[in-house]
């Protein structure tokens, strides 16, 4: 049984990656939320019974861990230095989609632990209704809730949008 | 900026900016140093320590019970408190949840809420028998009943705003944290 769950972990493992990432800004911690999260999967995998799909499955796990127990470890930047971040726009074409990233992260990590699992999940293509059963809200809140923050989002990344064009 | 900008600097970045990939050897091997890892250290801690507190109120409670019947009660009690207090420790730090995120914030604020207010009224239970175990022991040394009221007051006073800052400290701030998620995410629901 380990081997099927770390061959379909080891598959779907930039779920994991990204959630990570949107959790814990801090890069030399996040290794340490990773752990945990695979390790809560493998004591959850038993409850897996096919009937959502598996990467549905490794979100709910993943953000249940992220959100209600690793709180020591989710930090929000201040607004100085997220703009220091999106200044630092390089001239290079790779560079710039990477830092476009990074900016994206660093806006996403001002925003609260709902808003950040709800726009990774629609940035990741989800539908109104795999969002709905992740976060365990109607699609009509899954709506309204990503119009607010996409608002927000766009506040913060519009400012420094003149330099990416 | 629309939501399909955000989703193509999404994808093209992560494209560009591959993460580290494991294989499924490292994952399992991974796995098998994490199980071995932080969270059975978490839960040896929690045993070691609670194997401490029975073996000191243990002690305590056969010592006392020569000295004076009533502070082996106080030591006995005390041992019960701990016990509990252990038991949901290890619930709370070994939750898992594979069910969705309002039902796991749900779950979570019900442990934790029980836990703070089975906490709370131990330390009354227990303060109040210490207040009258103390007050006893005072006014066997002919001391005036006001000096021995202050005495008694003050020290009951002192211990349970120590306590109530070690439950904020520990509890009550990570409590505050999951009743605002589940506000966040009840929010504008219908």
């Amino acid at each position: 049984m380990k081997d099927e769950f770390s061959k379909q972990i080891s598959e779907h493992q930039d779920i994991l990656h990204k959630v990570c990432r949107v959790y814990c800004p801090n890069p030399s911690e996040r290794e340490d939320l990773f752990q945990e999260i695979l390790y809560q999967l493998w004591k959850s995998y038993d409850s897996f019974r096919g009937d959502a799909k598996f990467t549905t499955w490794m979100y709910r796990v993943a953000l249940n861990t992220a959100i209600t127990g690793f709180k020591k470890f989710q930090k929000i930047p201040k607004s100085k230095e997220i703009n220091e971040r999106i200044m630092e726009l390089p001239d290079g074409k790779d560079e710039i989609t990477e830092d476009r990233l990074k900016a994206l992260y660093t806006a996403i990590a001002t925003l609260n632990d709902i808003d950040k699992a709800l726009i990774m999940l629609h940035l990741e293509d989800h539908s109104y209704q795999e969002i709905a059963n992740v976060m365990g809200i109607t699609e009509t809140n899954v709506g309204v809730k990503l119009n607010r923050i996409k608002k927000k989002l766009k506040e913060i990344l519009s400012k420094k949008e003149a330099l990416w064009n | 900026m629309e939501l399909d900008d955000l989703q193509s600097i999404w994808k093209k970045g992560h494209q560009n900016t591959p993460q580290k990939s494991r294989s499924a050897q490292e994952i399992e091997q991974l796995l098998s140093k994490k199980t071995k890892g932080i969270l059975s250290n978490i839960n040896k801690s929690i045993f070691i320590e609670m194997i401490l507190m029975v073996l000191i109120a243990g002690y305590s409670t056969i010592l006392f019970y020569s000295i004076d019947i009533r502070l082996s009660i106080l030591m006995l009690i005390l041992l019960l408190v701990s016990s509990g207090h252990y038991y949901i420790k290890y619930r709370l730090l070994n939750y898992s949840s594979s069910s969705n995120l309002k039902k796991s914030l749900q779950r979570m604020i019900k442990i934790t809420g029980r836990y703070l207010y089975i906490y709370q009224g131990s330390v009354w239970i227990t303060l109040a028998f210490a207040g009258w175990t103390g007050g006893a022991i005072l006014s066997e040394k002919n001391w005036s009943w006001w000096f021995t009221g202050v005495i008694v007051g003050a020290a009951g006073v002192i211990f349970y705003l120590l306590f109530q800052w070690y439950l904020e400290v520990l509890y009550g701030k990570e409590l505050k944290a999951l009743e605002k998620c589940l506000y966040e995410l009840e929010r504008d629901e219908e």
